[in-house]
């Protein structure tokens, strides 16, 4: 246990050595910050994600031709109503459109108003909506995402889309969502459902897929058995598994960059051992007059050990806050865009404040073993000097 | 008090031993010392004085013989235990002070006592007693790189004496002294010795050569001891 | 690709790292063993004693890194659980396929050996003339074996945890439906009979320093505690008669009960059992390990049995 005595010593030193310690400790900082920021981020939006998808549809089903998703014909829906343990079938219309002056894609959503919403999602964004005013004409409720690109072109009453089958579909802009509702409403069109047909070039009878209401979990499987039956060309997924593939991706941009990262983290490695490897004929008489008072060589080690130790700690704490601050005080500017991907929309989304015991134990872990890792041999090599050498 | 306090036996220090240069720093040291005995090792540089003190003082390991003291055989002792030999039972007093230049007088006599588990408190009252008695108390909270260097040896005293050392050794104390502080010095040694410690003075500074409470001179030539 | 996983990447380069340092320490140790001669006084010998410094201090390290590891690795497996298919915690994610198990139980016989040493270290330190030094690092050689055979069971296993084909989740390999999975055909009443009588057993032999039955008893105890967490005190602490699982506790929800209640159980068993190991290797009894056994065990028992205490004051039922 160190004494109160050590640890004002060890302070003590730590302040007098502080411009030795100062060039290590804004790298480590740096090196903190930069990592723990795309930790965050990644974590943060991982949450995002699942929280939204948890309001997605329990099942969906495709209609597949040769492996691939088509179509879906909007009368199956019936029969799937049907079947024991499911609680509504219900067509949804979407995909994705091609917006050509920045080359991003909208989702479009195609919705009937008057019906019940695919998801609690989807219900909770049109509340109070005026229908009426909605369908007096071809109109659509718009993501912050897509609002600002349409703004920078200009298109702030109505954008006239093109339909693959020719001509043009002039809608005017209704409304848009609050910019803090959420990333997948982000990149998201809303408009009737008809017109949503006739711009992704869907025929009237079809539909994109058909959503699955099925309350018991224990009763699923025994649904898609079913829906199997009923038509052998389909294929059914299941909500946990669009979490668990999203959370795939973004896990894995995290994951690469950490690859990348640890050639960072090696390379630091080595110029701290080679900064620590460096010992002064003052560090070494130091060394040998704290022996010939009664130090051994464990308790010289201790101090070593000790004063790096502070230095790692003190930087990981200050990078972390860093690292905390600008992911959720200023929404991880630059980093931010680099998580959103290509096809996506940037927009101003909250992230949730939050970093959890494992997280934090992650980040302590990957900065700090290596960290000391890279001191202990120095540290060694300097304690076992021998003091009556030193001395001279 | 007649008890020998350093019992030293067929001492040999050799170094680079199986090398060409192999080179025998000290043979057949033959040397005892009883509690509260003034001690002066005499000889010309490069005799072997300064490696004599290291040895008694655990800080180097013998080639072979035997060293014992206070009753513990310190030639072979694992460093923890060397170390803990050191905390609690010598003092040192080096030639060229050997100070932390960037601390206080007080950090630099508390020093010792920083691995014995004592609290601050206490550690702060037996530094103020050592200072007290090595007359550095006026310069406690003063870095050592300020101090002249009469106040730096006193300094270095004091941090020798906070332990409560049975044994003090000395290696040239007064080689980087003016007269003055020297005489100063052979003050201190007289209430050190009045205190009942066991004092080894290594040095070729002829001030030595007259002192009235000196109980024995060892003169060591070529690391043996004559005459 | 599970290796692009966050805590993956991070588990593995910390292993990796760790590794690293003990394969130095292994060849250190190796020159250590083959010159060390504690009667010599050659300067030879004073460079030995110096190097076992390092490799004591680099041993010190990775122990105890790795001890922290442990709790990492269930993190890990249980994040895990998030994109594995089919997996609700750990517990899926664990027998994905047959590595893991078997790492699992590794991991924890390393955690075990690292304990011994530790103790086997600083017993030699504090004596005089190094009396266990060959034994220790004898005895790190093992462990460093038993390492190199862990890093490869790490790979192995998350290489073959597979996100396209689903696991069982905890319900189906702990049988929340239909027929119990107890051993020796135990029903949950005589398996808590057995607990805590096991319990006492353990206690008593301890305080009167029994070395081996201590062993045997706290080696029996550990076994039982398994069993009577996942199929009893666990549902307490899940407040669901069906839920059984260890893996879960470790969970936010439970607020990490899970690594207090496995971490005291590990604690209380080594204890008990380290007695007799290291009476064997030393030659001599070593006192403060019975006392902490007793003091952990205890303590384990309590936290489980408050679970079940508190949920009855509550509701005023057994589950
Ligand atoms: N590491 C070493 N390797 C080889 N020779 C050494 C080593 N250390 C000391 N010596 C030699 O041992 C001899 C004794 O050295 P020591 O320092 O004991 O002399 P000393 O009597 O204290 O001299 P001085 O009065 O100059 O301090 C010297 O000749 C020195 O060169
Ligand atoms: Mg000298």
């Amino acid at each position: 246990m160190p004494n109160n005595a050590f640890v004002n010593f060890l302070f003590l030193l730590i302040y007098r050595h502080r411009v030795k310690h100062s060039a290590i400790f804004i790298i480590s900082t740096l090196i903190v910050t930069l990592f723990s920021s795309v930790m965050l981020l990644s974590n943060a939006l991982q949450k995002e994600i699942t929280s939204t998808l948890s309001a997605q549809p329990d099942l969906i089903v495709q209609k597949i031709r040769s492996g691939k998703a088509v179509d879906t014909p909007m009368e199956w829906a019936d029969g799937f109503g049907e079947i024991r343990g499911v609680k509504s079938a219900l067509p949804r219309v979407f995909g994705r459109y091609f917006y050509e002056p920045n080359g991003y894609y909208f989702t479009i959503v195609g919705i009937d108003p008057f019906d019940t919403q695919a998801t609690e999602a989807l219900e909770r964004l049109l509340k109070g909506l005026d229908v009426k005013a909605f369908l007096s004409q071809d109109s659509m409720i718009i993501g912050s995402g897509v609002k600002t690109f349409l703004e920078q072109y200009r298109y702030l009453e109505h954008y006239d889309f093109r339909p693959p089958h020719g001509g043009r579909e002039r809608v005017a802009i209704f409304d848009s969502f609050p910019p803090e509702s959420n990333i997948v409403s982000n990149d998201m069109v809303i408009m009737e459902i008809d017109l949503a047909k006739r711009i992704l070039g869907i025929d009237e009878e079809m539909s994109t897929d058909i959503i699955l209401t099925v309350p018991n979990e224990l009763e699923r499987d025994n649904v898609m058995v079913k829906l199997i039956l009923q038509h052998y060309d389909i294929r059914v997924i299941q909500r946990d598994e669009i979490a668990k593939a999203y959370k795939n991706l973004f896990n894995y941009k995290g994951g690469l960059f950490l690859l990348l990262y640890i050639i960072v983290l090696v390379t630091f490695v080595l110029i701290l051992y080679q900064r620590y490897s460096m010992i002064s004929s003052t560090d070494r008489r130091e060394i040998g007059i704290l022996r010939a008072v009664g130090w051994s060589i464990k308790d010289v080690i201790k101090l070593k050990v000790m004063e790096s130790l502070f230095v790692a700690l003190f930087a990981f704490g200050l990078g972390l806050l860093i690292a905390y601050i600008y992911v959720f005080f200023f929404d991880a500017p630059l980093l931010g865009a680099l998580f959103f991907g290509h096809g996506n929309l940037p927009g101003d989304l909250q992230l949730g404040r939050s970093i959890d015991l494992g997280m934090f134990s992650m980040l302590f872990l990957f900065f700090i073993v290596p960290f000391i890792a890279a001191v202990l041999v120095p540290v060694w090599k300097i304690a076992v000097v021998d003091p009556v050498e030193a001395m001279k | 008090m007649s008890q020998n306090i350093i019992k030293v036996k067929e001492l040999n220090k050799v170094y680079n031993e199986k090398a060409d240069n192999a080179f025998y720093a000290l043979s057949d040291i033959e040397l005892s010392v009883k509690a509260g005995e003034l001690i002066i090792l005499k000889g010309v540089s490069g005799s072997g004085k300064s490696t004599l003190l290291a040895i008694i003082g655990a800080l180097s390991k013998p080639t072979s013989g035997s060293v014992e003291v206070d009753g513990q055989n310190i030639a072979k002792l694992p460093d923890l235990h060397s170390s803990m030999f050191r905390a609690t039972t010598i003092g040192f007093i080096f030639q060229s002070f050997d100070l932390f230049d960037e601390l206080d007088v007080h950090d630099n006599v508390a020093l010792p006592l920083v691995h014995t588990g004592l609290s601050q408190k206490e550690i702060d009252k037996k530094a103020a007693i050592a200072m007290e008695l090595a007359h550095i108390s006026h310069k406690r909270t003063q870095r050592v790189k300020d101090l002249s260097g009469g106040e730096k040896q006193r300094c270095a005293i004091a941090r020798a004496l906070v332990n409560e050392p049975k044994i003090i050794l000395c290696d040239e104390p007064t080689a980087n002294l003016d007269r003055d502080n020297a005489l100063k010095f052979i003050e201190t040694l007289k209430t050190l010795k009045a205190l009942g410690k066991t004092i080894l003075v290594a040095t070729h500074d002829p001030l030595f050569e007259q002192l009235d409470i000196t109980d024995a001179m060892v003169n060591i030539e070529n690391g043996k001891i004559v005459g | 690709m599970i290796f692009l996983s966050n805590e993956v990447v991070v588990f593995l380069f910390i292993e990796a790292v760790l590794l690293l340092l003990m394969s130095i320490a292994f060849v250190n140790t190796l020159g250590i063993l083959r010159r060390w001669d504690f009667g010599s006084t050659s300067s030879l010998q004073y460079k030995l004693e110096k190097r076992a410094y390092l490799v004591v201090l680099i041993i010190l390290f990775t122990l105890g890194f790795k001890v922290l590891q442990l709790p990492f690795f269930s993190f890990t497996i249980d994040k895990l659980s998030a994109i594995v298919p089919g997996a609700m915690c750990g517990a899926g994610v664990i027998t994905a396929n047959e590595y893991g198990p078997l790492l699992m139980s590794l991991k924890v016989v390393i955690l075990f050996l690292t304990g011994v040493w530790l103790i086997l270290n600083d017993e030699d330190l504090r004596a005089k003339e190094y009396p266990y030094f060959k034994a220790k690092f004898w005895f790190f050689t093992i462990i460093f074996l038993f390492v190199v055979i862990e890093s490869i069971l790490d790979v192995l296993y998350l290489a073959n945890i597979s996100i396209l084909s689903p696991v069982a989740c905890c319900s189906t390999i702990y049988g929340a439906v239909g027929g119990s999975e107890l051993p020796f055909d135990l029903d949950v009443t005589r398996l808590l009979v057995l607990f805590y009588l096991l319990y006492g057993l353990a206690v008593i032999t301890a305080l009167y320093r029994y070395a081996l039955i201590s062993l045997l008893s706290n080696v029996l105890f550990l076994y039982v505690s398994y069993y009577a967490v996942v199929y009893f005190f666990g549902t307490y602490v899940y407040e669901l008669p069906t839920h059984k699982c260890p893996f879960c506790m470790l969970q936010k929800e439970y607020f990490y009960v899970g690594y207090l209640i496995w971490g005291t159980l590990f604690l209380g068993t080594f204890f008990g059992t380290a007695g007799a190991v290291l009476k064997t290797i030393m030659q001599k009894e070593v006192h403060f390990t019975y006392r902490y056994s007793v003091w952990f065990n205890t303590i384990f028992v309590l936290l489980c049995s408050l679970y079940v205490v508190v949920f009855y004051i509550r509701n005023g039922v057994f589950l």
